[in-house]
């Protein structure tokens, strides 16, 4: 009974860390996946912000990066985070001929043109939490926008958002001249850190980035990654405690075995083999079971519409191996320390042992 | 005869200091010698076969055993309970580089030379007093030891029993060249021994 309470204890650490940290990386790689497969090599936000949400940047300073000559092409955006019903949706702003609008496919009515007023696209997952269809009226602060299309990208972000003109979006927010940010597309995308530099030497209070080194530094992206990181130690913590007292206690109730095993001849080193072996297979089994409980929740919740369709697929390869490594280095700590002391009994206190 | 077991002024004192197990004990024993250790209890004998096995350290003293291979008999054999008999006889060989197959078949060996490949996978609870410690001496048998030390081989077993047991020793001793020392309260034991060794109070006498 102990040995199984043990094991669940270390199935859940191993499956908590790998559903989270499955999390924090496919939460960076859709965000990564959104500008590379839209062929955007940097972003460019206010400097000091934390994220784009927080930044505030004038947009004709659009002209002067259009202007260099490696750069192909300047997308300014505006963007803001609203509560429909406790529940956050991102609004963005975008130009009317935003190439990122033929990454979407309509599921109904149409992309907005010049001529429409207070126009919304809805992502499809928006569009299912907020129960609405095409030619419905939105709220968004206070005024009210018609949905006049309802699309799917292959952007998670995207498909959890709703897509507004950047400049009606820009008077709502009383923020009129002004962007969060710009993404550039570049001619060759192997300029990308020069160009970042230069943009970065072109304009102060600017930060211009290259995609992945943005995913990286973004303050979700690196709060998430923390999570699942001290999630991780906690675990792996929690788990060799544990590990480490039920092996101690089998070294207790199995005194008289070590002993008589030294006493036919068994060196110190195969009993230390022998009781970090027994706690290796422990901490793997259960570590497996944790890991695939860890797959099947991760599955189960990405196909759920309160998780908002940010998690998408399976969980990674290496992060189940990550999984599996965490087991192993739990059975291995855990039931070294017992090892020792279990190796260093002697043998006639050990046999004569009640 | 060479020496096998070279003694000097062996003390062993126990971590409390009240219990002085051994004071300077000097002793010889060569090869091929078959010795018998007599003594009333609390007299040091299995304090001194412990140590010659390596079962236990000296307090101080200076004790050489020139043996590759030591196997060990207890009076309560000591066999693991949830193995079988084939499986206990196996244990020590876990130490060598033979592998299970051979493994098996030298434990199945061995149960045959002390008489018992009639119960090879019954489990040392399904296994009489004699049956058990047969298997106890096939296991200290396992790595073909140059020493063995039996300690009270015969304190649990029947008079007939004892006889077969004792018979074994004098054949593993004559016929197989092993050097034995054995402890023993009854005379009609040690007298089967080349040399008796007398103990009294943690010293020889």
């Amino acid at each position: 009974m102990r040995t199984i309470l043990t094991g669940i204890g270390i199935a859940v650490a191993v499956g908590t860390t790998v559903a989270l940290v499955g999390v924090a990386s496919e939460f960076e790689r859709q965000a990564l996946d959104t500008f590379k497969k839209r062929g955007e090599d940097i972003v460019i936000i206010a400097a000091d912000v934390p994220n784009q949400l927080s930044s505030e940047l004038d947009e004709t300073i659009a002209q002067k990066i259009g202007a260099l000559p490696e750069v192909a092409l300047v997308s300014p955006g505006l963007i803001d985070a609203i509560a429909f019903h406790f529940h956050y949706v991102l609004v963005q702003g975008w130009a009317v001929n935003n190439p990122a609008f033929n990454d979407f496919t309509m599921e109904s009515g149409r992309l907005f043109t010049k001529d429409d007023t207070y126009p919304a696209l809805l992502g499809a997952t928006v569009a299912k939490q907020l129960e609405k269809k095409v030619g419905d009226p939105i709220r968004i602060k206070g005024k009210q926008f018609t949905v006049v299309g309802i699309y799917k990208s292959f952007s998670v972000y995207d498909n959890d958002s709703i897509i507004v003109k950047i400049e009606e979006l820009q008077k709502l927010m009383s923020r009129e001249g002004s962007v969060t940010g710009f993404s550039v597309v570049l001619k060759d995308a192997a300029d990308a850190q020069s160009v970042s530099e230069k943009i970065n030497n072109l304009h102060a209070g600017i930060i211009a980035l290259p995609t992945e080194e943005y995913i990286a530094q973004s303050s979700h992206i690196r709060m998430i990654r923390a999570m699942a990181y001290l999630t991780t130690i906690i675990a792996l913590f929690i788990g060799t405690i544990n590990m480490a007292n039920t092996m101690a206690m089998s070294v207790v109730e199995r005194t008289r075995e070590i002993g008589i095993l030294r006493a036919i001849g068994w060196k110190k080193w195969r009993i230390v083999k022998m009781i970090v072996f027994e706690s290796l297979i422990l901490s793997i089994v259960f570590g497996a079971i944790g890991t695939a409980c860890a797959a099947i929740a991760y599955r189960f919740f990405s196909k759920i519409p309160q998780v908002g369709g940010f998690i998408e697929g399976t969980i990674p390869a290496n992060i189940l191996g990550l999984g599996m490594l965490l087991a192993a280095i739990v059975g291995l700590i855990g039931g070294l320390f017992p090892a020792i002391r279990a190796s260093r009994l002697i043998p006639t206190e050990a046999i004569y042992h009640e | 005869m060479n020496e096998l077991i070279k003694i000097e002024n062996l003390h062993k004192t126990y971590p409390d200091g009240h219990v002085h197990a051994l004071f300077g004990i000097d002793l010889t024993i060569k090869q091929n010698e078959y010795i018998a250790i007599m003594g009333p209890s609390g007299s040091g004998k299995s304090t001194l076969l412990n140590m010659i096995g390596g079962l236990d350290v000296p307090t101080s003293g200076s004790l050489s055993v020139h043996a590759d291979n030591i196997g060990i008999v207890f009076q309560s054999f000591y066999l693991l309970p949830t193995l079988t008999a084939v499986e206990n006889v196996q244990m020590p060989m876990f130490e060598t580089s033979l592998n299970a197959k051979s493994r098996e078949e030298k434990a199945l060996e061995l149960l045959s030379y002390v008489e018992m490949s009639h119960r090879p996978h019954h489990l040392p609870s399904y296994l009489s007093v004699g049956e058990k410690q047969r298997v106890a001496i096939a296991r200290a048998l396992a790595n073909d030891p140059e020493l063995i030390l039996a300690d009270e081989p015969t304190g649990n077993l029947d008079s007939h029993t004892a006889q077969e047991v004792l018979t074994l020793f004098d054949t593993l001793h004559k016929d197989n060249g092993k050097t034995l020392i054995v402890i023993t309260h009854d005379m009609s034991v040690a007298k089967r021994a080349d040399r008796i060794i007398h103990m009294l109070d943690g010293k020889l006498v």
